[in-house]
């Protein structure tokens, strides 16, 4: 005889109760996904639009030299001391890692290559990217926020200025141009901080460290390295630019628009540093 | 019907020229329609005030004619390029120092190709000299009565000077066009008055045509003629001695400041 589970009324009550509960929180969380992804979408497309118009600006010559080293003044000045503080302890670690090991291996000759091509190819740019967002992306996207919502930027339009070429332009260029040259210097400093772990801890000689950076590190290295950062450069900036020209509302706006600045360049950058990796050193020829 | 806001010079006609036009403005915003087909003309030396209640779409008109929105259809005229507006929260930039706010449109060359008129406009920028500069900007704000500022920055100042440095920002280029959005706004009424006599000044002077967007009766009184909104449409039109003694429902509420009326907050 087939037995039946045994009702209990106030069980299902208690599950109807947790269902009605939930499913609203649920379809909240949903559409406010949905919502945030609209925004991502519009501002890749506001971004795009913005790109081309500065690509014009650039092309007809129109753009303001001492705006750009003052912006490339506050990026490089405000950034590198963090930067060099992520990337010397990034290249420390991987030196902790991979160095005593290595030598029982009998592979010591190579500890240095290692580290040099942790941090050139990826390090370097990744965390040098990551101390832009945090203090420069995230800056540019508030005060731009601020002054779309205090008409500040209406007053630009108005004033026939183009709010692309006065505000966005200098920034991204800025961006594009204080990168890669930050992270030549940070990626000397991370080497070093590997160097410096790899002989208190291995016993590498630093003569024998720098052998082997300079016998693995090739040019392919360098210039990708350089081009990455310049990519992330662009995006970074051009991405906090656009978030903080297209804020409206008030000063909760205002924080919402840092805090996406930081988390979609994050994730943009994340995205491209695959795409770029792939393209340079993950093709099977 | 086209929308668009364009510099073309309004049709040529006897008598004093039309420097603003605007012909059947509408716009809406999320379905709620907040402009409905609006029309009406700015002569030279002639000051137009907006007046109505909160909400009633006087400044999206306003951003309207001063090409910060387009509208949905209808269209806008404006006889001359050089028209400036200035801000109900001054609108100043931060950044800069009080000589590089009032100096911005003569040290920034224009971006915005519109007409020839422009292109006239950015050599006459082009031509200005620095000492030449500073010339114009000290005689400006002595004209708004804040003389020697120069080298403060907009967080340095109270509300009131803020409000005057963007007005003497919007005039340093003698615009022919100038649309104010609460201008007297947050002033104390010497300062109010400082401004209101600038208003006029300038319509003598430059020969200007003004939009003044306001709710002060003072700046009302000082205007040549009234156009009062209402649920995005013009209700009534006239002096503003007329708006006293108008038996126009809309008028007349909006005179005696009644709570009496067709215009209810709820209707915002």
């Amino acid at each position: 005889m087939t037995s039946f589970p045994e009702q209990n009324p106030e069980a299902d009550a208690l599950a109807v109760q947790e269902h009605t509960r939930l499913f609203p929180f649920t379809r909240r969380a949903l559409g406010a996904m949905r919502r945030e992804l609209l925004v991502f979408l519009d501002t890749l497309g506001c971004a795009v639009l913005y790109a081309g118009e500065m690509a014009r600006f650039i092309f007809k010559g129109q753009f303001n030299t001492k705006h750009l080293m003052q912006q490339m003044a506050f990026v490089g000045i405000d950034t590198l001391g963090i930067a060099l503080v992520m990337t010397i302890f990034s290249g420390m670690v991987i030196a902790l890692q991979i160095a005593k090991e290595m030598v029982k291996q009998g592979a010591g000759d190579y500890v240095g290559a290692l580290v040099s091509m942790a941090i050139i190819r990826e390090m370097a740019p990744i965390m040098t990217g990551f101390a832009v967002i945090a203090m420069a992306g995230s800056a540019y996207a508030a005060e731009l926020s601020t002054m779309q919502i205090t008409s500040q930027v209406s007053a630009l339009e108005v004033l026939h200025v183009s709010p692309v070429r006065y505000l966005l332009m200098p920034r991204v260029l800025a961006g594009m141009i204080a990168l890669p040259l930050m992270n030549i210097i940070t990626a000397v400093a991370g080497i070093l901080g590997g160097l410096v772990i790899s002989y208190y801890l291995a016993d590498i000689h630093p003569g024998q460290f720098l052998d082997s950076v300079w016998n693995q590190t090739s040019f392919k290295d360098v210039f990708a390295m350089l081009g990455k950062s310049c990519v992330f450069g662009f995006i970074i900036f051009t991405i906090s630019a656009t978030i903080g020209l297209n804020t409206t509302g008030g000063s909760r706006e205002v924080g919402k628009a840092t805090t996406r600045s930081v988390v979609w360049s994050f994730i943009l950058m994340a995205i491209s540093d695959y795409i770029l990796t792939y393209l340079i050193y993950g093709t099977r020829s | 019907m086209s929308a668009q806001s364009s510099m073309q010079p309004p049709v040529p006609a006897s008598g004093p020229e039309t420097l603003i036009r605007v012909e059947n403005v509408r716009k809406s915003f999320g379905g709620h329609e907040v402009l409905r087909g609006i029309s009406f003309e700015v002569q030279e030396h002639e000051t137009l005030g907006i007046i109505g209640i909160s909400g009633c779409g006087k400044s999206t008109l306003l951003r309207i004619i001063s090409s910060l929105e387009t509208p949905d259809s209808g269209e806008v005229y404006l006889a001359d390029p050089n028209y400036s507006l200035v801000f109900q929260y001054s609108a100043l930039f931060d950044s800069l120092s009080v000589f590089e706010n009032v100096a911005f449109s003569l040290l920034e060359r224009p971006d915005y190709d519109f007409e020839q008129a422009l292109e006239r406009q950015r050599q006459a920028r082009r031509s200005y000299s620095m000492p030449e500069i500073r010339e114009i900007v000290a005689e400006k704000l002595r004209m708004v009565g804040l003389e020697g500022i120069e080298k403060q920055y907009p967080n340095e100042l109270s509300g009131g000077m803020k409000k005057r440095v963007s007005f003497a920002r919007a005039i340093v280029g003698n615009p022919r066009i100038i649309l104010y959005d609460e201008p007297t706004a947050g002033l104390d009424p010497i300062a109010s008055t400082v401004i209101e006599d600038y208003i006029m000044k300038l319509r003598n002077e430059l020969n200007a045509a003004s939009v003044v967007v306001t709710h002060q009766f003072s700046t009302i009184n000082r205007t040549d003629r009234i156009i009062l909104l209402h649920e995005g449409a013009i209700q009534w039109t006239g002096t503003p001695q007329e708006l006293y003694s108008s038996e126009d429902p809309f008028a007349r509420q909006f005179a005696h400041a009644s709570l009496e009326g067709p215009m209810t907050l709820e209707q915002e």
